[in-house]
């Protein structure tokens, strides 16, 4: 017997949103959504849930078991039991409650609509559209996705900003980006660098950590950070990873004074003011002009090196 | 226990005291640490936005550096142990990729023959120096602190790269905190991101989540936080007025790294320790604490509930 806890909440209710507390015989095996079915067979019909396939490929059944957000329906109940001493099912973060554990998820599908998830065919070839695997396999990293918000679910970025576009969504631009077959790839990225897009990913990791397809959402977004600053499209965050790695290139070690300044420009530095201020009275400023390390020659000359390959793969 | 130390680039410019106080607790510990003095910047995901093969060549030119020296790397920021760690396993676990690099390398007579392993701070005290041995050399009582512990996201995901700490329950840092004395506080927070990669692109946002954490710290008792990475350092302390200002509620919260808090408790004294160069003061922390002497009993160890089983204990 264990003690399975689920959220409830019915917004036509009186009541508050609170716990239900089950005593279920838990065997081995069973999922954390057999045990929700359990319950609403045998106990309380009035639970609700989302679900469809049970076989971790629909995406219907996202929520967020002992804290972690994942799918019920591939989530065994016993090793989280064994493990934490209980079972809480809440539904998925960052995203209204409907009724129960059952999320509102327009928002979600708002983020995907927003990045235009459609191919725009570029150049199109006489006969059949062949890709090349070695095309085809940058993609990977996103096209798993089953679209169960799992993602947004943990996103810290999209906690503090509703309005950013968040995992799920950018992983689907990415597909379209690296798709060889479509012809938007500059207005894409442009229209993603704008704020909320993937330069307000702050990398904390969560969605590449619990994407239950093993999707990389956030590596995902660090290629179109690479290709647009690759393509020259202008952003605040392509200015500062530029102001970063300018100092990089130039000593070997970053140079923070000379980043912020060239990141943020005159404005911004002035509005670091009273920051700075603080700073500068506990000592704790960092240093204007750095010498380049010890042994930066090797450091240009393998930086030259790497030059040179990139030339050489593209001529080929 | 002998390290090449690869000390970080904000871990020796704006918040140098971590650089001090690590080489001090290193020095008290046993820990010989041969600076990595010509190493580059890990590349902190910055320099991989603008040139990825470029940011793993030079992790290369570092664990080769590290390997010739015949020791595994010691880092002590959360941005720098993910992206050196990153680079080394896509160079170890692909020949092919460590032969295109060595190709490189070769330019400046070198070689990376991918055996060296790089490992942040605290698991090294946690999994090598040990909790017991950290025990027996607390000098100081901290049982007056209620240490929210900070991690760094990059410390603790993605749990396919890391081998040690639990992404969803981090114990390493708590373990930590109570073989000090100090009493850690058990907040979601702990687990999140800081704020600071986005700061200069969002800077409301990336206030948000700072205040919310500290917020949610303070909340639960904490009266210090602890952190095992130095540009968190820089948002939860520099930022922490900033943060005060988006949340329209006082923090008050003083930060301190991750070594200065072990230093403490060893009693070096908290001016070797450089505390007063934080913007917000850590004068109240220093206050709470005292000779065990003084308190005349030795520091209690609770045991955590609700929590999987030390890796080391």
């Amino acid at each position: 017997m264990a003690r399975i806890q689920v959220y409830r909440y019915d917004p036509d209710g009186e009541g508050e949103a609170h716990y239900d507390a089950w005593d279920l015989d838990v065997k081995p095996g069973q999922t954390v959504l057999d045990l929700l079915h359990v319950i609403h067979y045998y106990h309380d019909p009035t639970l609700s849930f989302r679900r469809s396939c049970q076989a971790a490929l629909c995406g219907s059944c996202g929520m967020t078991l002992n804290g972690r957000s994942g799918l019920s329906c591939n989530t065994q109940a016993a090793p989280l039991i064994a493990r934490d001493g209980y079972l809480l099912v809440d539904p998925m973060k960052n995203l209204p409650v409907l009724k129960d554990l059952v999320v509102d998820m327009e928002p979600f599908w708002n983020a995907v609509y927003a990045i235009d998830p459609y191919l725009r065919p570029g150049a199109e070839p006489h006969g059949p559209y062949v890709v090349p695997k070695k095309q085809m396999d940058p993609l990977k990293i996103a096209q798993d996705c089953i679209m169960c918000g799992s993602c947004l679910s943990e996103c810290t970025s999209r906690e503090a900003n509703p309005e950013y576009l968040g995992p799920a969504a950018l992983a689907k631009a990415y597909r379209f980006v690296a798709d060889a077959r479509d012809g938007a790839e500059q207005e894409r990225l442009e229209r993603y660098s704008e704020p909320n897009g993937i330069w307000d990913c702050d990398t904390c990791l969560y969605c590449n950590e619990v994407c239950p397809m093993h999707v990389k959402p956030m590596d995902a977004i660090m290629r179109m950070r690479e290709k647009s600053i690759e393509l020259g499209i202008p952003s605040q965050g392509a200015t500062h990873a530029l102001a970063f790695y300018e100092t990089i290139v130039k000593g070997g070690k970053l140079n923070e004074f000379q980043t912020v300044n060239n990141s943020l420009g005159i404005g911004g530095m002035v509005s670091q003011s009273s920051i700075a201020a603080k700073v500068l009275l506990r000592g704790k400023r960092p240093s204007i002009r750095k010498k380049p390390i010890e042994g930066f020659e090797d450091v240009q000359k393998i930086m030259r090196a790497v030059e040179r390959k990139k030339r050489r793969e593209a001529r080929r | 226990m002998k390290y090449a130390y690869f000390p970080g680039c904000v871990g020796q410019d704006s918040c140098s005291e971590l650089d001090v106080s690590t080489k001090l607790i290193a020095e008290e510990l046993g820990i010989e640490l041969v600076e990595l003095t010509d190493a580059t910047c890990s590349g902190a995901g910055f320099v991989q936005d603008v040139d990825y093969e470029l940011a793993t060549a030079l992790n290369a030119r570092t664990f080769a550096m590290a390997e010739r020296l015949g020791l595994d790397i010691l880092t002590v920021c959360s941005t720098c142990q993910f992206n050196l760690d990153r680079s080394n396993r896509e160079l170890t676990e692909s020949p092919e990729r460590l032969k295109e690099v060595n190709k490189i390398l070769a330019e400046v007579g070198m070689r990376y023959n991918g055996t060296v392993e790089v490992k942040h701070l605290l698991w090294v005290l946690v999994n090598e120096v040990g909790l017991a041995n950290l025990r027996r050399r607390v000098k100081v009582d901290l049982s007056g602190l209620n240490v929210a512990s900070f991690y760094g996201c990059q410390l603790i995901r993605p749990a396919e790269l890391h081998k040690y700490d639990d992404p969803d329950r981090p114990v390493y840092f708590e373990k930590l905190i109570e073989a000090l004395g100090a009493k850690p506080v058990d907040y979601e927070g702990r687990k999140k991101c800081c704020g600071f990669p986005i700061t200069f692109v969002n800077e409301d946002a990336s206030m948000k989540m700072n205040a919310k954490n500290m917020l949610e710290a303070k909340d639960l008792g904490a009266n210090v936080m602890a952190t095992s990475c130095p540009l968190c350092h820089i948002n939860l302390d520099m930022y922490q007025g900033r943060a005060e200002k988006s949340a329209g509620r006082r923090i008050d919260l003083p930060i301190l790294h991750l070594p200065q808090l072990v230093g403490l408790a060893m009693g070096i004294p908290p001016e070797r320790l450089r505390m007063k160069r934080h913007i917000v003061s850590t004068k109240p922390v220093v206050e709470r604490v005292k000779p065990v002497e003084e308190a005349g009993v030795p520091a209690p160890m609770p045991v955590a509930t609700r929590r999987p089983a030390s890796p080391t204990e």
